[in-house]
């Protein structure tokens, strides 16, 4: 199947999200103060303390990374759907980026924003764009092809 | 044929919706029922005539009053509520409302129409208990004799035959009955039939609402014309009793007096946004044709009485004299004589309460264009009549041959002009004493080369038009027309069947959504006042989000509300990043312009 140029740029830009996004998975993750956190907790589990006694800032943490892979996967599976035009993907897609843009604008605004946040943005405004056009909702069935009435106009 | 056979011959067939009240009747009767008031500026209504005195030979009559009286009749006595309720409870029953009209639109026409709600206790209006009234007094005068008529006019102008065709009805009640804009008493409609010199028809044009020109006449060979034989069937407004091609129910939008700008630079906005960036359009489509507009439905089903041929009763049709020196003692003199209203004079400032005048006059007593100009009405003023169209295209061949053979005279004129004045500047060049004068010397000569140029390029261009114009005649005397819709700019169509299928919970929601979303402020403001911004954000978001539900447009407002966000997001990055996204631009063009010239110059 011969996909068409904006099908192949909307794909490129899932592809490429959801590799910012594990890729910013891999980055908090890999963090010594993560690894360490992690490792404090992990040393309690062994001694048998099952109380789940998360230490102080690791739930941030869990959160952070955990926000990273789940957005990062959703990108990736969404993207195969894409490709592959089916219609799911299209729906799955804007809600995933209604998440990513929710998530950049409240970090922008609670001044807690940073490079990762802008690059999603930026990325997120315009895989948005390219979903919203006639052309990607015809192609995905989310709209009909235009048809004249009976009566022409 | 003599021209009420003319009339007759043509005559419309009209299918109302069940539930109507009210159908074309004589204007004798109803005249004899009513009295006539005179209101001069800033003073309350004088009788001049009381009910059962009035005839339409007296309303012929001259009725001297000075500038900004309003002479108007006055069909019925409001009835009270009690009464008026009484007597809808006991003539209940006929119309059914489809879907509420409510359910059908977003929030915002929601909170618009509640708006003229309120106007409509602040403008001058028709009494509550003036439908009742007019229903009593119509069925009891239709009880007695009744009667369906129609009064015809035939008008020869411009190579067509119009067969003007008007509908007297005693009050429009679409406002009280049907939920529709207004209510007034009397009602003028008409449908005009336009036939070549050999009768044979060409165009129909039917009054509706606020279409005028091209978009109100169908040509008479569109499927839309539905027929029978050579009566074409018209469709009718229930309560507005406008004329619709087919039938159906009809979303009519009313807007508000002040939206025009508004609503100009939102479809301008709109227009960039669907050609320009392709993208489907984030607004409802309610608010695509303005946000300040309210929707009403007209129904024109046509599943009620049938009048005319064939139809479930007959005309009665009379003429209307054409001339205006009418003598005052004919039958039909009211028609040119009496400019005043034809009922209740509300006091309505944008006039959509007050009663209409007849079908010669405006409410200002001016004259109807349709009346004296039934082409013009119809944007058929600039459609040759198909007899015309032989001697039509010769006569503009002929002017665009006159008009060329002018311009290159002009033209050889004008250039023997410069060439003089060439030749003079030549001579100036090199004598000293010139110095201040060839300056002056090569304006002008501009100047004339540049009036030489506007005629070459309007020669380029009437010559073309005489190319086309030939080719044009050609197909015409072939036998081609333009595609039946082409004069067409916005045809009205019925609703689609789609918009009648929301659910009863969808039109309760309707009904309470406005209420709750008010309320709901209401009790943010009482209980936390400080964030009522997030409170009203967060409570339009959730009743936005269950008007999608009950729409079952849920995935469509997430389409909407993720744009919204997207331009938030793009604002954001183009407030925070301006310098760097310049600089960006800024080399993007470098690099385009180097490029571009590298393209030319290894290509």
């Amino acid at each position: 199947m011969k996909r068409p140029r904006y099908l192949r740029f909307l794909s490129l830009l899932m592809f490429l999200q959801a590799a910012i996004f594990l890729g910013y998975f891999y980055l908090s993750f890999n963090q010594p103060t993560t690894l360490t956190f992690i490792q404090i907790w992990v040393t309690e589990l062994n001694r048998g303390n099952f109380d789940l006694n998360i230490p102080r800032g690791l739930a941030t943490v869990f959160f952070l990374t955990g926000t990273w892979l789940g957005l990062g996967v959703a990108s990736f599976l969404i993207w195969i759907g894409l490709w592959r035009v089916w219609a799911w993907a299209w729906s799955a897609a804007i809600i995933l980026e209604g998440v990513v843009l929710i998530l950049s604008l409240e970090a922008y605004l609670n001044n807690v924003v940073d490079w990762r946040f802008y690059t999603a943005m930026v990325v997120a405004v315009l895989i948005s764009f390219l979903l919203n056009q006639h052309e990607t909702q015809i192609l995905y069935k989310v709209i009909e092809t235009p048809v004249e009435g009976p009566f022409g106009k | 044929m003599d021209d009420l056979e003319l009339l007759r011959r043509f005559e419309p067939i009209i299918h109302f919706t069940n539930g109507e009240h009210f159908f074309p009747m004589d204007v004798d009767r109803y005249v004899a029922e009513c009295s006539l008031w005179e209101t001069r500026p800033d003073q309350p209504s004088d009788l001049l005539i009381p009910e059962r005195g009035l005839t339409l030979q007296k309303l012929a009559q001259p009725h001297p009053a000075p500038h900004g009286s309003v002479h108007y009749l006055r069909f019925v006595e409001s009835l009270s509520a009690f009464e008026a309720a009484r007597f809808l409870v006991k003539h209940r029953g006929g119309f059914k409302h489809s879907r509420g009209r409510l359910a059908r639109v977003g929030l915002t026409s929601r909170l618009v129409d509640a708006l003229f709600s309120i106007t409509l206790i602040l403008r001058g209006r028709v009494p509550g208990g003036t439908a009742a009234a007019a229903r009593d007094a119509y069925s009891k005068l239709q009880a007695f004799d009744e009667r369906y008529v129609y009064y015809g006019r035939v008008v020869r102008q411009g190579g067509f035959i119009c067969l003007q065709y008007w509908f007297f009805y005693a009050m429009n009640d679409w406002r009280s009955s049907f939920h529709g804009v207004n209510d007034h008493e009397a009602d003028w409609e008409q449908v005009v039939v336009y036939l070549a010199e050999d009768l044979t028809p060409q165009w129909v044009a039917y009054a509706s609402h606020d279409f005028s020109g091209d978009d109100l006449r169908r040509r008479w060979d569109d499927r839309e014309v539905k027929r029978l034989g050579e009566h074409p069937v018209i469709f009718t407004g229930a309560g507005s009793h406008a004329s619709y091609f087919s039938a159906g129910e009809y979303m009519h939008e009313v807007a508000l007096p002040f939206s025009g700008p508004f609503t100009r630079v939102m479809r301008v906005l709109q227009k960039i946004w669907r050609s320009t960036f392709r993208q489907v359009s984030v607004a409802s489509e309610e608010t695509v044709s303005g946000a300040l507009v309210i929707p009403f439905i007209d129904y024109a089903r046509g599943d009620g009485l049938k009048i005319g041929p064939g139809g479930d009763r007959q005309w009665d049709a009379r003429l209307l004299p054409d001339t205006h020196d009418t003598a005052p003692d004919h039958p039909q003199a009211w028609a040119h004589h009496y400019r005043g209203l034809w009922g209740l004079f509300a006091r309505d400032p944008i006039a959509g309460e007050n009663a209409p005048a007849g079908p010669k006059y405006n409410r200002d007593g001016s004259v109807r264009r349709s009346w004296v100009d039934p082409l013009g009405w119809a944007g058929l003023d600039k459609v040759t009549p198909p007899s015309s169209v032989a001697a039509t295209l010769e006569e503009g061949r002929a002017a665009l041959e006159k008009r060329l053979a002018s311009a290159q005279s002009e033209i050889d004129k004008k250039t023997s002009q410069l060439r003089i004045l060439g030749l003079e500047a030549e001579s100036m060049i090199n004598v000293p004493h010139f110095e201040s004068h060839y300056p002056e010397h090569l304006q002008k000569m501009t100047a004339l080369s540049q009036s030489i140029e506007a005629l070459h390029r309007q020669t380029a261009v009437d010559q073309a038009l005489l190319e086309s114009l030939a080719n044009y005649g050609a197909e015409l005397m072939r036998g081609h027309r333009l595609p039946v819709r082409s004069h067409i700019k916005t045809a009205h169509h019925p609703a689609p069947a789609g918009a009648e299928q929301l659910g009863r919970l969808a039109e309760a929601w309707a009904a309470l959504s406005l209420g709750v979303l008010i309320l709901g402020f209401l009790m943010i403001l009482l209980i936390v006042p400080r964030f009522w911004v997030n409170g009203l954000v967060s409570l339009v978001a959730v009743i936005s989000f269950l008007e999608a539900i009950f729409r079952r447009e849920a995935k469509d407002l997430i389409r909407r509300a993720v744009i919204l966000l997207s331009l938030m997001a793009t604002l954001v990055l183009l407030v925070e990043f301006a310098l760097p996204l310049l600089v960006a631009a800024i080399i993007g063009l470098g690099v385009f312009i180097i490029a571009d010239n590298l393209r030319e110059l290894v290509g």
